[in-house]
């Protein structure tokens, strides 16, 4: 995606760095749980991953699903090294829409869906007419293999 | 080229050097023509690939562009399928599947496995474990069926 076209599909978003270029093997949910090799989305496509049976396409499915990887905890955006965050958002029919995560600099990641993945300074840089808004943010404790992502 | 062809047409069949088959075509003024190479049996419909490549594929090339500007984002196929140039591309039917295929091997993406279904009926990817083995899958199809060439 040009610069052009990120201002023009995320205008909140200011400072932000291109961190890896398109892909479309791998979407946000994916990015967010550390994978760089599957599509994660419910579905009943054998080629679309999901880690639980449920396919329903909810936002309380994808929290289950990031509850399985450890977030548990309900937090807000502060940087705290010692914890890792995930931030899902919901569109405007409260649909599951983006998930970013946060680095151990305290910076945000995103996963374009299959364009590049960005590097954000605050979750709700992405929230607008696109992606909707930050419903809910989750933590985990941060180990030394998750920092290997 | 000098390799002889075969005309199938409506049951009967003439031998022809690519050049002269050609110039049949035109005098007879036939709507279904399906040449044949006999040396590795491919086939293409001759009429219908030149009004493919003149009228399908700049419409199906725009839609595309259009499509993937507003959608190449998102990261939930669903989000992507709605779309009105998607939508379009669906509508244009059987004649634009070689395309689609062309597109799906040059630039993957799982996007574009709901369309392929839709149109051809088909599921090629159900077996499919990743979105690289269904990109392979529908591939297959697409060559099995003689919609991409090899």
């Amino acid at each position: 995606m040009t610069a052009e076209e990120i201002a023009e599909i995320f205008p909140n978003l200011k400072n932000y760095q291109i961190t890896s270029p398109a892909d479309y093997r791998y979407n946000c949910i994916a990015w967010a749980a550390g994978d760089t090799k599957n599509w994660w989305q419910p579905s009943d496509s054998p080629y679309l991953f999901w880690l639980r049976d449920d396919k329903s396409d909810s936002l309380e499915n994808c929290i289950e699903v990031f509850n399985i990887l450890g977030f548990n905890d309900e937090t807000d955006s502060a940087s705290e090294p010692e914890f890792e965050k995930i931030a899902l958002y919901i569109d405007a029919d409260g649909l599951p829409s983006h998930a970013a995560r946060q680095k151990e600099n305290g910076f945000w990641t995103s996963k374009l869906g299959e364009a590049e993945e960005i590097e954000h300074d605050t979750p709700d840089a992405l929230e607008g007419e696109t992606y909707g808004k930050v419903k809910i943010i989750l933590k985990r404790p941060r180990t030394k293999v998750q920092n290997l992502l | 080229m000098s390799e002889n062809l075969v005309i199938i047409n409506g049951g009967d069949s003439e031998q022809f050097t690519f050049v002269q088959m050609l110039e049949a075509t035109i005098r007879q003024g036939t709507n279904e023509i399906v040449l044949r190479n006999p040396k590795d049996n491919r086939s293409i419909k001759l009429k219908a690939k030149i009004e493919a490549e003149t009228e399908i594929k700049p419409e199906f090339e725009n839609l595309v562009k259009v499509w993937k500007k507003a959608t190449h984002h998102y990261s939930f196929i669903r989000q992507k399928i709605v779309h009105p140039a998607y939508l379009r591309i669906i509508g244009m039917g059987e004649k634009v599947l070689p395309f689609i295929l062309e597109e799906l091997r040059e630039r993957p993406s799982a996007s574009w496995f709901p369309a392929l279904e839709a149109i051809s009926g088909n599921d090629a990817a159900q077996t499919a474990k990743s979105v690289d083995e269904a990109v392979q899958s529908w591939l297959s199809w697409g060559k099995r069926q003689s919609y991409l060439t090899v």
